[in-house]
């Protein structure tokens, strides 16, 4: 994925008047179906991008490989996004709750992709009622300036291996819990977590509380990458991918 | 060897070095990121909000790992 572009601030600024969809590839059956018919393949590749309208069935940009083939830098792919804005303004007065909480369900990806981007992951527990819950009073945090694009959001569910989260067992069995991701992704620690019950406003101070702590350090991924394999560090994709991605 | 070749020959050695510069995507310093894109997971979960806000969609498809290493874009 081409960070130099999506972490560009002036393409993070105008990406908050899109809905912005970070798909992952070789993992979901329906989505890779989306990739094929967009990209007009008959296989999967690790990476794609493209810009649609908000029925999500034309593209108004060409879809290719990464942002970089797309736009000869991070600038013009601001002025192009802009651009798009123009003709597709969006609803005036958007409510978070229209564009709900941005969450990647399953755990142990959303773990994998919250050590990809150094960031941290905010994982909500419980019975139906309790998510439901907490997932309204998160979308309206996850919106607000002060939290927009800090986290990722999952959902746990029988699948979850506990295990492999340090504190897991000591945390709140419903409720919130906020994760940091170890090296590679597979395993991470709880450094914050509240019961089911918890306020809005006890919430926002335990985020906030949480950026203010988190201080990512810089990845040199391609050390990072030969020890992986020295050590035998691998990843499952649910589906197959080819050799080498 | 002479103080002049020995600054060619150095000049010389770190030529390359100097050619190439830093790897562009190798090492990425998160703490000079200040905002991040906040990004939906799923497509059913962008479609619905693309829908209720009548905003248009960045898609990106990517794998969270490299060599099927994870931790890594």
């Amino acid at each position: 994925m081409d960070r130099s572009y999506l972490s560009d601030q002036q393409v993070v600024e105008a990406s908050r008047g899109f809905v912005c969809a970070r798909l992952i590839t070789f993992e979901d059956s329906e989505e890779a179906k989306l990739m094929k018919r967009l990209f007009g393949g008959r296989r999967l590749v690790n990476t794609m991008f493209t810009i649609m309208d908000p029925s999500g069935k034309n593209a108004l940009v060409r879809a290719g490989r990464s942002t970089r083939m797309a736009f000869d830098d991070a600038a013009a792919m601001a002025v192009e996004m802009r651009a798009v804005l123009t003709r597709f303004p969006g609803r005036k007065n958007v409510a978070a709750a229209d564009l709900g909480l941005p969450v990647l369900e399953d755990v142990r990806i959303a773990l994998n992709v919250t050590e990809c981007d150094a960031q941290q992951l905010v994982i909500l527990r419980g019975n139906v009622q309790q998510v439901e819950e907490l997932r309204k009073q998160l979308t309206e945090l996850s919106w607000s300036p002060k939290l927009v694009g800090r986290f990722l959001y999952s959902v746990a569910d029988d699948k979850t291996d506990w295990q492999a989260l340090k504190g897991a067992a000591k945390a709140a069995k419903a409720g919130v819990l906020i994760v940091r991701s170890e090296p590679y992704g597979l395993t991470g620690e709880v450094v914050a977590d509240a019961k089911a019950a918890v306020t809005v406003k006890e919430l926002e101070k335990m985020l906030v509380a949480a950026v203010a702590s988190h201080k990512p350090k810089a990845v040199d991924t391609r050390r990072l990458r030969r020890r992986g394999i020295r050590n035998g560090v691998q990843w499952q994709t649910e589906l197959s991918a080819p050799k080498g991605r | 060897m002479n103080a002049c070749n020995r600054l060619l020959l150095g000049l010389a050695l770190a030529a390359p070095v100097v050619a190439q510069g830093p790897r562009p995507g190798v090492t990425t310093d998160w703490s000079k990121v200040e905002a991040r894109i906040a990004w939906h997971g799923t497509w059913t979960g962008a479609l619905a909000a693309a829908e209720a806000s009548q905003r248009p969609i960045l898609l990106v498809f990517a794998a969270p790992h490299c060599g099927l290493v994870p931790g890594m874009w």
